[in-house]
């Protein structure tokens, strides 16, 4: 019987682990929050669904380079993206994105408006907690914005 | 025949019996046809040995024959003191050259997962504007973790304000 060096093994196992790394990183689920915030200097939302959003995240937008003081929250979609296909989410009427994981802990976004592809953003690594959010102008000096963070 | 009684016929031939030994086998050998014939073999393989061995001359003098003989003696009982050295090479050699191969591949694997690593933890952050009308601008708080994209419209910076605000609204102005 031949018998195999030790070194020889130990250099297989690595060599099995390092190959196996990669797959079990991407294996786990990258779970995600999305929201729709509308930002303006109003007090309060015509919409009496809308609420403003939490402490923490008020917190953050009014320390970025925003003119508004008020930000509301319009809708929260919490989704899980599988292997690495987009993952299509609403989240309003004419308003949705596609989202897949980058394949480098991070996420890559098309995002559509009024059903017209816009833009592709691609945020790597967005570890949990991480804030990426996309924005433009709205109407009546306001603005829309889309906040997407990794829950887990 | 017994073997003892051929020793002793091989030591009456040699010469190495006593007188007393040498008569007792003599009258064995008048007695005994077999050991007499032996002992008659015997004779005749020694003479003939005696007849034909090969004489040897030494090219040199004998004192020098054995000189070589005692400084080559003298060199290798000295040539275990040079030993620890070549010893110390091939312990080396079998313990880090051997596994060369080895460390040549884990080697391989240490730069292939820091390529790797290091792929995974290199900060991208891209916008591709899909839009002629629309532009984009980004902007990095690293003290708040917040990486903000900004898409505004080169030709509509602002929309006409409408007084309300719903979920209609909320799409990007294209």
């Amino acid at each position: 019987m031949k018998i195999i060096p030790q070194s020889k093994i130990w250099a297989g196992l690595a060599l099995t682990a390092l190959l196996a790394a990669p797959s079990l990183i991407q294996a786990a689920d990258t779970k995600l929050e999305a929201r729709l915030i509308w930002g303006t200097n109003d007090e309060k939302s015509p919409n009496p669904d809308h609420k403003k959003v939490d402490d923490a995240l008020a917190k953050k937008l009014k320390a970025m380079p925003f003119k508004w003081n008020n930000f509301f929250e319009v809708n929260r979609t919490n989704f899980t993206l599988v292997g690495t296909n987009y993952t299509k989410v609403v989240m309003s009427k004419q308003c949705s994105i596609d989202v897949k994981d980058s394949g480098k802990a991070g996420i890559k976004v098309k995002m559509y408006g009024q059903g017209k592809e816009m833009s592709r953003i691609e945020k790597s690594p967005l570890p949990k907690g991480e804030i990426l959010a996309i924005a433009g102008d709205s109407k009546n000096e306001s603005a829309w914005l889309i906040t997407i963070k990794r829950t887990e | 025949m017994k073997h003892e009684l051929e020793l002793k016929l091989q030591a009456l031939l040699d010469g190495e019996l006593t007188g007393r030994e040498a008569e007792e086998i003599a009258a064995l050998l008048e007695r005994d046809a077999e050991a007499s014939a032996l002992l008659g073999e015997l004779r005749n393989t020694r003479t003939a040995l005696l007849g034909n061995e090969l004489e040897i001359k030494l090219p040199e003098s004998r004192e020098f024959y054995w000189s070589k003989i005692e400084r080559e003696i003298t060199r290798l009982e000295q040539a275990p003191a040079t030993a620890p050295a070549s010893a110390w090479w091939a312990a080396l050699r079998r313990r880090y050259f051997a596994s060369l191969g080895t460390v040549g591949v884990a080697a391989a694997l240490m730069l292939t997962a820091v390529v790797h690593f290091r792929e995974l933890s290199s900060d991208t952050f891209d916008v591709e504007n899909l839009l002629d009308e629309t532009t984009a601008l980004t902007f990095r708080s690293e003290a708040n973790k917040m990486s903000l994209v900004w898409i505004y419209d080169n030709e509509q910076p602002e929309a006409e304000p409408d007084g309300d605000f719903d979920d209609d609204d909320t799409i990007p102005q294209t």
